[in-house]
C-alpha cells in the first residue's frame, strides 16, 4: 500500500500534521500508524487518568471520529523499519507501507535508572496511558508508593496516588524538586505544599540499592543508609527522544532528530516533530529536544503544511510548563536558574499566596515563574518569543495589574487587534 | 469575524463590562445574587485595566491560529467551524493551564473553585455581547474589525 503522507505515531504532532495538511489538501492519502490502545488521547492528562478523574474518553482530545472524518487511514501496528532510499516502511505485523513523505512523530521513551536488586519489569515508568493502566491495576494490594524523580511527571504521579489514598515517598537526587524549571523559593513553596499533603519528599537522596522484603514489598536502602519500605516502584526521571529507528535508517540525529525550520529532516522527504525531534530554544539560543505538548502541537502543524506543500517555519519556543498539582498553579518559562549577570525581579505575597519571578537580560524577559497567580504568563511568554525591550515599563511586571496597558501601543495593538 | 474591540479614546474604566459579563455568565442571573450569594462566585471574562490616563477592557480575541486551541491538552478548547470563534468546554476542562501559559493576552481566567478556564465566548446563547451592549460610553465594539 502506498500513502502520499504517512504519520508515524498517534499522538500530539500526528493530529496537527494531519489538521495541516487537511487544511491544504483535502484528497492526499494519509495514513497514521499507532502503536499504543488508541490514538488521540493526550498523555500529559495521565495523571487525572491514574487519579481516577478522567475516564478513556476523557482523555481522547480528540475522538475516533476526528480520522475519520479527516479521511485518516489508521494503522495499528509498529514501524520497525525506515528504508529511505525505496521510501518504504516495514511494521511489526510484517506488512509494507510506501510513502511519498513521511513524518517521524514517535516521542519520547522513559528513562530508566539502573538498580540492583530488581528486575527491570517490577520497576514502573509514567508515561503512557498503559503505564497508568499498569500502575493503577497494582494500586489495590499496593499502599506505600516509591517515585524516583522530583520532575513534572514525579510530582503530577505523587498527586495522582496521593488522591488514590496512597502513602509516597518521592526520591529525587538534586537537592530540591524541579531544580531545572524553578528556582529555590519556588520550589520549597511546592514541596511544602507536598509534605502537607501527606508526601514524604526526600531530596538530595538516591536509592543505593533495593532488597526484597516478602510478597511484593521493597526495602529501599538510600545512599545516606535510610531504608524505605515500599509495595510499587516508579521511576519518574524524564524522558528521551526515541531516535532508533531514524538512527537505523541514516537520519541525521544529535540528541533528537535534527530538523531544519519546515521540521524536515536530513532526508527531505522525511519530517520530524514533537518529542523526538529537537527545535530551536529561543531562551538559550540552541536547538534540543523539547518534550512539551505544545511544542509537539505546534511543530506538528508545520511539518504537516509543509508536507501538504504549504511553505511554512517553526518560530521555535522554550522549556515552559504549567501545572496544577498539590493546590499550587505554577507556569515557568525559558532560562530560570540563571547566571550572572542577569536582573531578576521577584515578588513574594505570603498572604495571597502568589510568587512571581522574571529574569531579565539586556532588558529582555529570558525567563519567568508565576506561582500562585498566573493569568498573565501568556503576556510574559509573548514579550519573551518577540524579544520586546521590557526596561520603560519594568517596575510594572511584577505589579498584580500588570496587562497590557502597561505595554508601548504597537505591541498593545499587535496583541488586541489581530 | 465580529470580534469585540475597544476603544481606549472612549473607555472611561467604569467596569461595568466585568459587571454585566460576570452577571451574564452567572447561574442567578441576577446581580446581587451574582455577586454576594452565588457560590462558587461566577468569573468575569473582560477584565478592566487602567494605566494612568489610559483605560479599556480585554478578552478573548479569538485568534485565528489560536494558541490555545493548539496548546489545550483536553480537547477543550476548539474553534466553532461556523463562525470561527474559539470556544471552550468547561466539561472537559481540567484546569491544567496550559492555555494561560500560551495567550498572549492574558484573557483567559482560572476560576479555581470550579476548577476550570473560562474565557470570553461572545454570550454565543444571546448572540449579542453583553459587554457590547451596556458599555455607556460605546467604547465597546462588536465589529468585524478595529475602531
Amino acid at each position: 500500500m502506498r500513502f502520499e503522507h504517512l504519520i508515524v505515531g498517534g499522538s500530539a504532532g500526528a493530529v496537527s500534521a494531519v489538521e495541516a495538511i487537511r487544511s491544504v489538501d483535502k484528497g492526499a492519502s494519509i495514513a497514521v500508524v499507532y502503536d499504543e490502545e488508541v490514538p488521540g488521547y493526550s498523555r500529559p492528562l495521565i495523571p487525572h487518568f491514574l487519579a481516577g478523574e478522567l475516564g478513556l474518553d476523557g482523555m481522547m482530545f480528540r475522538s475516533m471520529e476526528f480520522w475519520s472524518k479527516n479521511r485518516v487511514r489508521l494503522i495499528h501496528d509498529a514501524v520497525v523499519e525506515v528504508d529511505p532510499d525505496d521510501r518504504v516502511v516495514k511494521l511489526a505485523g510484517g506488512g509494507r507501507l510506501e510513502y511519498g513523505r513521511m513524518l517521524l512523530a514517535i516521542g519520547g521513551e522513559p528513562i530508566t535508572p539502573e538498580l540492583e536488586g530488581i528486575d527491570r519489569e517490577e520497576l514502573y515508568t509514567f508515561t503512557t496511558l498503559e503505564d497508568a493502566e499498569r500502575i493503577s491495576t497494582r494500586l489495590s494490594e499496593a499502599h506505600r508508593v516509591a517515585v524516583i524523580g522530583g520532575g513534572f511527571i514525579g510530582i503530577s504521579l505523587a498527586e495522582a496516588l496521593t488522591k488514590r489514598g496512597k502513602k509516597v515517598i518521592l526520591i529525587e537526587l538534586k537537592p530540591r524538586v524541579l531544580s531545572q524549571a524553578l528556582d529555590e523559593r519556588a520550589s520549597r513553596i511546592l514541596e511544602g505544599k507536598m509534605a502537607k499533603a501527606g508526601v514524604e519528599v526526600l531530596t538530595g537522596r538516591a536509592v543505593a540499592a533495593v532488597h526484597r522484603e516478602g510478597g511484593r514489598t521493597l526495602r529501599l536502602e538510600l545512599d545516606n543508609g535510610e531504608k524505605r519500605l515500599s509495595d510499587l516502584l516508579v521511576a519518574a526521571i524524564g524522558v528521551k527522544p526515541k531516535v532508533h529507528l531514524a538512527e537505523e535508517a541514516g537520519i541525521a540525529v544529535n540528541s533528537g532528530i535534527t530538523v531544519d525550520e519546515a521540521m524536515r529532516t536530513s532526508i527531505p522527504e522525511i519530517y520530524a516533530c514533537g518529542d523526538v525531534a529537537e527545535v530551536y530554544d529561543f531562551a538559550h539560543g540552541l536547538h534540543r529536544p523539547l518534550a512539551l505538548w505544545p511544542v509537539a502541537r505546534g511543530s506538528g502543524k508545520i511539518a504537516g503544511y509543509n508536507m501538504a506543500g504549504l511553505e511554512a517555519l517553526y518560530e521555535g519556543a522554550t522549556a515552559m510548563n504549567a501545572m496544577n498539582y498539590f493546590n499550587a498553579p505554577i507556569i515557568t518559562a525559558g532560562l530560570v536558574n540563571p547566571k550572572s549577570p542577569h536582573l531578576v525581579l521577584s515578588r513574594l505575597d505570603e498572604r495571597g499566596g502568589s510568587y512571581s519571578r522574571i529574569v531579565l537580560k539586556d532588558g529582555l524577559i529570558v525567563g519567568f515563574t508565576l506561582l500562585g497567580e498566573v493569568e498573565q504568563a501568556g503576556l510574559l511568554l509573548y514579550l519573551m518569543r518577540r524579544r520586546i525591550d521590557v526596561r520603560r515599563f519594568k517596575g510594572k511586571l511584577l505589579h498584580p495589574q500588570f496587562g497590557l496597558s502597561a505595554l508601548p501601543q504597537k505591541v498593545r495593538r499587535e496583541v488586541l487587534w489581530k | 469575524m465580529k470580534k469585540v474591540y475597544a476603544n481606549e479614546r472612549l473607555c472611561m474604566g467604569c467596569g461595568l463590562c466585568e459587571v454585566y459579563c460576570l452577571v451574564a455568565h452567572s447561574s442567578s442571573k441576577d446581580v446581587v445574587k451574582a455577586y454576594l450569594k452565588e457560590r462558587p462566585k461566577p468569573v468575569s471574562r473582560i477584565r478592566k485595566e487602567v494605566h494612568r490616563s489610559l483605560s479599556f477592557a480585554v478578552q478573548c480575541r479569538h485568534c485565528d491560529e489560536a494558541p490555545c486551541v493548539e496548546a489545550c491538552l483536553t480537547g477543550a478548547m476548539n474553534v466553532d467551524e461556523k463562525s470561527g470563534a474559539v470556544t471552550h468546554d468547561p466539561e472537559r476542562c481540567v484546569e491544567c493551564l496550559t492555555c494561560v501559559m500560551v495567550c498572549p493576552a492574558g484573557a483567559i481566567k482560572v476560576d479555581r473553585k470550579l476548577g476550570v478556564v473560562a474565557k470570553c465566548d461572545l454570550c454565543a446563547t444571546s448572540g449579542s455581547p453583553v459587554c457590547v451592549e451596556k458599555c455607556p460610553n460605546q467604547a465597546l465594539v462588536y465589529a468585524e474589525a478595529p475602531p
